[in-house]
């Protein structure tokens, strides 16, 4: 700006943000810090946005939906009954509050980029198969991988489990009348890897995710006849991603990728004993 | 220095695309003497390529002295019964492809055979071979006792997109026939000859990782060709093996083992073509060592151990009772992957 020209006026305040404990961290402010114009950690007046995450988050998303905040955004949700999700869901949409389900895999930009795409060859796949390797209780890494085959091949028909304990998971699931496969181990070095791919008679599709807290892309490749494609890399984590689609969700209305609903439609799926988990 | 005479059983696509292009490249060490099929017109037109004599019985070729290594690459069925002719014919070392057998019966003749002879035989797993995968082994520490889960991934374009490129084959192999997945018993049939003929390439090294199997909880096979199969040990360790062959042009070849302190992968070149070896990484907390890609491919090593078997110079890789515990490892993940099946849906 040239010394003495008045600053221009941003086009509105930015939305004033309350943090649960669980959130607020260096992760978070750094995240927010990149939307400086949208939004800010303030919860000192009137709150727009409230940011739920931790365990027992139930409690805390009610109570926060009873203060009417123009949107919530709900921060890698761990297990918890789908009665409960349902009941909250139902909540939400009473009192008209968004509630954005931050998630890193399905709302990844990696994957929303490419959602039509990869929907139309999920549905010629031989398999699809997601696979992931992290230092992160097993129970979590399924259910961020069941969000992320329903964003981008669709609802499950059916889930089996055939394992969850301390040490990974698994479980096959149709998804139309293509197989699903789900697997998982907890890493013991601290590795991070979630993989998607998709293996079939057409397209083949293969997404490669790193750890949630950087913005390291995502390596997306869609297999053709004609060769193999490298989609362009985007630098941004999905955590930010959900903080933008919560503002648009405030300010506009618009319907994010990742709700209470499909929250809830995938933990029906879930074993019973891994709801506390 | 002379070269030692090889002699095959059996002149298909294996031995025209992958074994022939492959001992031509290791010229310094052996030559192909003898071709024997039983039918006479491939030997005598596959013998023609190479210069080598050729036959249409398992008693001519062992007859010839000028033949040292025999290399079985007739259908499955026969493995025993010639690997068996050729220990008593005291030849310098035997080479039979995969499977070793088709029974653990059938494997523990194969064996004794080859220990009351003294005569060397080994089995085409050529991955066992592959030098970017034995370099890894010597640097991933108690890896095989913390092993916590392995995947092992073979997707594959038609043979014919590899054989094409390895060789121009003398006669054009009869294409499988059509499954009908409706009855139980060919579910079951066809989830074990996919894993007693594809993912068996894998099977030894998921053994090592997951040497006894409690159980098999997903058995699907996949359209066209393919298997996605789960397994786990009495610790709890469990294992994923995926293969599919479709049309798609883009391979996959990976063995993954995720353990306590220390990771794994391999990453293999698809078989006929000579692409090298395996790209290997071992990865620990503070360091990760890669392995690789080297000259020689697990088809070049496996030929040049069999060279130094028959000359004396190394003792086996891999001992024969570890090659019928191979053996009963996949016949019987087969068996219970099929019961699965029989009980399961069929993919769509
Ligand atoms: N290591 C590898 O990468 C690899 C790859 C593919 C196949 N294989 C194995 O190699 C073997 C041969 O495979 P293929 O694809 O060439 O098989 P194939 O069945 O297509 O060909 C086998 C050949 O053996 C001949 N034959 C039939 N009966 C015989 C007998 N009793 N004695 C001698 N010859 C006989 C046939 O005429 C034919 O020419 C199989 O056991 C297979 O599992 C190994």
């Amino acid at each position: 700006m040239t010394p003495g020209t008045p600053p221009t006026t941003p086009a509105s305040r930015p939305l004033t943000v309350a943090l649960d404990k669980a959130l607020d961290t260096p992760f978070t402010h750094g995240t927010l810090a990149s939307l400086p114009e949208w939004l800010r950690a303030d919860d000192t007046c009137d709150v727009d946005i409230r940011a739920i995450g931790g365990p027992a988050w139930t409690g805390r998303l009610h109570r926060a939906l009873a203060l009417r905040p123009r949107a919530v955004l709900l921060s890698r949700p761990t297990p918890a009954p789908p009665e409960t999700v349902k009941e909250l869901a139902a909540l939400a949409d009473a009192a008209q509050v968004p509630v954005v389900v931050d998630t890193p895999w399905a709302l990844h930009p990696a994957t929303t980029d490419v959602v039509p795409a990869l929907r139309a060859a999920a549905a010629q796949a031989a398999l699809i198969e997601v696979f992931t390797a992290a230092d992160v209780p097993p129970a979590h890494a399924f259910l961020d991988q069941l969000a992320l085959v329903r964003a981008t091949a669709g609802a499950l028909d059916s889930l089996r489990v055939t394992r969850l304990d301390a040490r990974g998971h698994g479980g096959s699931a149709q998804c139309g009348s293509v197989p699903v496969s789900f697997s998982g181990c907890r890493s013991g070095i601290g590795t991070t890897d979630t993989r998607l791919v998709l293996r079939g008679a057409g397209e083949q599709w293969r997404l490669d995710f790193a750890a949630p807290s950087s913005a390291r892309p995502a390596t997306v490749v869609r297999i053709d006849a004609d060769g193999e494609h490298l989609l362009p890399t985007r630098y941004e984590t999905a955590h930010r991603a959900a903080w933008r689609h919560t503002h648009a969700a405030a300010t506009s209305g618009t319907a994010a990728p990742s709700t209470l609903h499909h929250l809830a439609a995938d933990l029906a799926l879930f074993p019973v004993e891994a709801l506390s988990a | 220095m002379s070269t030692l005479g090889v002699g095959f059983i059996g002149a298909g696509p294996v031995t025209q695309a992958i074994h022939l292009p492959h001992l031509a490249g290791l010229s310094d060490r052996l030559h192909i003497a003898h071709v024997m099929d039983v039918d006479p017109g491939t030997a005598a037109a596959v013998a023609a390529r190479c210069g080598a004599r050729h036959s249409s019985s398992v008693e001519e070729l062992l007859a010839d002295d000028g033949v040292d290594v025999v290399a079985i690459c007739s259908p499955h069925a026969f493995h025993a019964e010639q690997a068996v002719a050729c220990a008593r014919a005291g030849k310098k070392a035997v080479l039979v492809e995969k499977p070793f057998a088709t029974t653990t019966a059938d494997a523990e003749r194969i064996a004794e055979a080859s220990v009351e002879t003294g005569v060397p035989v080994i089995v085409g797993a050529m991955h066992t071979y592959d030098p970017a995968h034995l370099a890894a082994e010597e640097h991933w520490g108690d890896l095989p006792d913390t092993a916590r889960h392995i995947r092992s991934v073979i997707q594959l374009p038609p043979n014919a997109r590899y054989e094409a490129l390895a060789t121009q084959l003398h006669s054009l192999p009869q294409p499988p026939p059509q499954r009908d997945l409706s009855d139980p018993a060919a579910r079951a049939a066809a989830i074990s000859g996919s894993l007693l003929g594809l993912a068996i390439h894998n099977l030894p090294l998921v053994r090592r990782f997951l040497p006894h199997v409690e159980a098999v909880d997903t058995a699907l096979l996949l359209r066209p060709f393919g298997y996605r199969v789960t397994l786990h040990g009495p610790d709890g360790r469990t294992a994923e093996l995926i293969g599919h062959i479709g049309t798609a042009w883009r391979p996959e070849w990976t063995f993954e083992v995720w353990g306590a302190h220390s990771e794994l992968r391999l990453d293999f070149t698809p078989s006929y073509v000579r692409a090298g070896s395996a790209e290997a990484t071992v990865r620990t907390p503070d360091r990760t060592l890669r392995f690789g890609p080297y000259q020689h491919n697990g088809y070049d090593a496996e030929w040049l151990h069999l060279a130094d078997l028959a000359d004396g110079t190394a003792p086996p890789r891999h001992t024969p009772g570890e090659l019928v515990a191979d053996l009963r490892y996949a016949t019987g993940l087969a068996a219970l992957a099929g019961t699965v099946l029989r009980q399961q849906g069929v993919a769509t």
